[in-house]
């Protein structure tokens, strides 16, 4: 059952199509991210849901009712900022209080929601602080903490975490999640992080140039990516590009044939499909990266294995691949399924 | 030896402020009139009872507070509206803000004659034309409101700086801010209660301190349009002595009325320190 949806929706800025005609469903209670690179029109989208962008053309429909031209106050949404966006001269609870308020709640509603949210994010030591006092995991909790306070229809989340250091960014991950799970809340979620992506997400939506490229599960876009674009974009190395004459027993349209670094195997010499000489060689501890560059064409490839190797660079080697895990592509760059 | 190199700027400073007012002191102890040089020799507190029993210093005084509170109100609340209407784009914006400023550049003199002759001269002036135009009987500014036409006089000179100030300002606040708000279902007046006052709070504070310090002594304005009259209807504090010092030529007379200024000044120091100097300090 669709909770939300976006019908044909399109944005312009001036002469600039921003987004082209964008269909999507979301059920309720899903968690949904978009990713995509810089500039794909992702966080615009989220902007349009939540009415802070005009949408210029088509229907975005929510629990039933239309409200693609409604103000955002009006649209039963809540919205986690990047900068956060906390109000900088009111404590934590004035600022996730500060909707209730202006609504006229009850103020005995009022404090019994702020003290439920503060418990969720442990936050309640710090409930008569100011945000300049907090540190940027807190602020973070409380920007969440203003949202949840709402009981909004749908949580949405601008790139919440590129704030934080590295580590306190995994642990806030872990922590929407299971944030998540407990409420059970449909969320929409952008980022341009693919690790936050693949881990918090029901359903992906992956973005380029103002088009969706492909919806699905983090698995369906790992292991099925509908085109090129979804095919390197989605995991770390990327996945390898080749030309088809490497390979048989493929179809006659392919035009290149993608492998995950993960599906190709050094072997001995002459024992391999592919022969090449070895470029440079990461090891990372759990796993080692060999960069190979291809006898003859000059492509380049990844070789990811999980054992120590014995080979080192300049070394020729021969390398074979797993038929059963090729992405085939066709001159217009689709999978060939 | 810190204070042995900053010696030479703070003896300066004390130099510059205290021999001033020593020789203020002093005068104001001592017959010291112009007109009459015979009469010399210490005058106790003589100089004081004169000023305080002159009928013109209560009025003086009130014409100051008033002058001075009118002015920073209208500024600051006229600077805030405008700095608000501006602050959203719209074509030519450039040149309004540029408009806009303009008064703030213009002599203090030049503003008054400006004022007196070609806004409110009741003959030719623009706004005795306007009236006219209406049917009504033009007001004589000068003659019937000398002290609100001060005030307006005034704060058109003023009302670009307060405008600047918190323009300036306002450029500052965080759009996503004001987005959560929106998104909070906060309409314009809870946006502007709960956003832009909180953020405007220290530049108004800033633009109060400046403006009661300029306008405690307000005296071209005075001088190049009512000379203080009609009676002492528009006089201030800073024109009384002047009128003391150089037209009854009494210098000690002069010299207490300018102590009871720097204790006026004082007050007023204490009252905006206590409720604005915290903005400050944040």
């Amino acid at each position: 059952m669709s909770y939300l949806e976006l019908k044909n929706v399109d944005k312009y800025y001036g002469d600039v199509h921003a987004i082209k005609g964008v269909n999507l469903t979301i059920n309720k209670g899903e968690f949904i991210v978009f990713v995509g690179p810089s500039g794909c029109g992702k966080s615009t989208l989220l902007r349009m849901i939540a009415g802070l962008e005009e949408i210029n053309d088509g229907d975005l429909v929510l629990d039933g009712n239309e409200i693609t031209h409604q103000a955002p106050s009006k649209r039963d949404l809540a919205m986690v900022f990047q900068s956060y966006a906390l109000y900088p001269h009111m404590t934590v609870e004035e600022n996730m209080s500060f909707a209730l308020r202006i609504k006229g709640e009850e103020q005995s509603i009022i404090d019994q929601k702020v003290a439920k949210a503060a418990e969720t994010l442990n936050l309640t030591p710090y409930l008569k602080r100011t945000p300049k006092e907090l540190s940027g995991g807190q602020r973070q909790r409380v920007a969440i903490g203003r949202a949840i306070v709402r009981s909004p229809k749908v949580f949405l989340f601008d790139e919440p975490l590129s704030n934080l250091d590295a580590a306190l960014r995994g642990q806030t991950r872990v922590e929407i999640a299971e944030l998540h799970r407990d409420l059970n809340a449909t969320s929409i979620y952008v980022t341009h992080d693919q690790v936050e992506a693949m881990t918090l997400a029901d359903r992906v939506v992956v973005l380029q140039g103002g088009v969706i490229e492909q919806v699905g599960t983090p698995m369906e876009l790992y292991e099925a990516p509908a085109n090129k674009f979804v095919a390197q974009f989605i995991g770390q190395p990327q996945m390898n590009l080749l030309s088809a004459s490497y390979f048989s027993g493929i179809s006659a349209d392919a035009v290149d044939v993608g492998v995950r670094p993960e599906h190709f195997s050094i072997v001995d010499a002459g024992q391999g499909a592919i022969s090449g000489q070895v470029e440079l060689i990461e090891a990372l501890g759990n796993e080692t990266l060999i960069h190979v560059c291809l006898e003859g064409s000059g492509e380049k490839l990844i070789v990811r294995q999980y054992e120590q190797p014995s080979i080192k660079v300049r070394d020729s080697v021969s390398i074979n691949y797993d038929a059963s895990h090729l992405h085939q592509f066709d001159a217009k760059g689709e999978a060939i399924r | 030896m810190p204070r042995l190199l900053l010696s030479p700027a703070v003896i300066t400073l004390l130099i510059w402020m205290v021999v001033p007012l020593a020789l203020t002191i002093y005068f104001s102890s001592i017959f010291y009139n112009l007109m009459q040089p015979d009469s010399t020799g210490f005058a106790g507190w003589m100089n004081y009872e004169f000023m305080i029993t002159n009928p013109a210093f209560s009025d003086a005084i009130i014409n100051t507070l008033v002058l001075l509170a009118s002015t920073v109100a209208i500024t600051v609340i006229g600077g805030l509206a405008i700095a608000l209407l501006i602050n959203e784009t719209f074509p030519g914006r450039g040149i309004v803000r540029l408009l806009l400023i303009s008064p703030f550049f213009v002599m203090p003199t030049v503003n008054a004659l400006l004022w007196k002759h070609m806004m409110m001269n009741p003959i030719y002036g623009v706004l005795a034309q306007v009236w006219t135009f209406f049917g009504l009987t033009p007001i004589n500014w000068l003659q019937d409101l000398p002290l609100f036409s001060v005030i307006i006089m005034i704060s058109w000179q003023w009302l670009p700086f307060a405008c600047l100030i918190l323009m300036t300002s306002l450029q500052s606040m965080d759009r996503e801010q004001l987005e959560a708000a929106e998104m909070d279902g906060a309409n314009y007046w809870q946006k502007f209660r709960y956003m832009y006052l909180p953020h405007l709070a220290r530049p108004i504070s800033v633009v109060i301190m400046i403006e009661v310090i300029f306008l405690l002594s307000v005296f071209a304005e005075i001088f190049t349009t009512t000379n203080g009259g009609p009676g002492t209807q528009s006089t201030n504090l800073a024109y009384l002595i002047f009128n003391e010092a150089l037209q009854a030529f009494d210098i000690g007379v002069a010299s207490a009325g300018a102590v009871f200024a720097i204790i006026l000044a004082n007050i007023v120091a204490i009252f905006l320190i206590r409720i604005i100097g915290k903005n400050l300090e944040k």
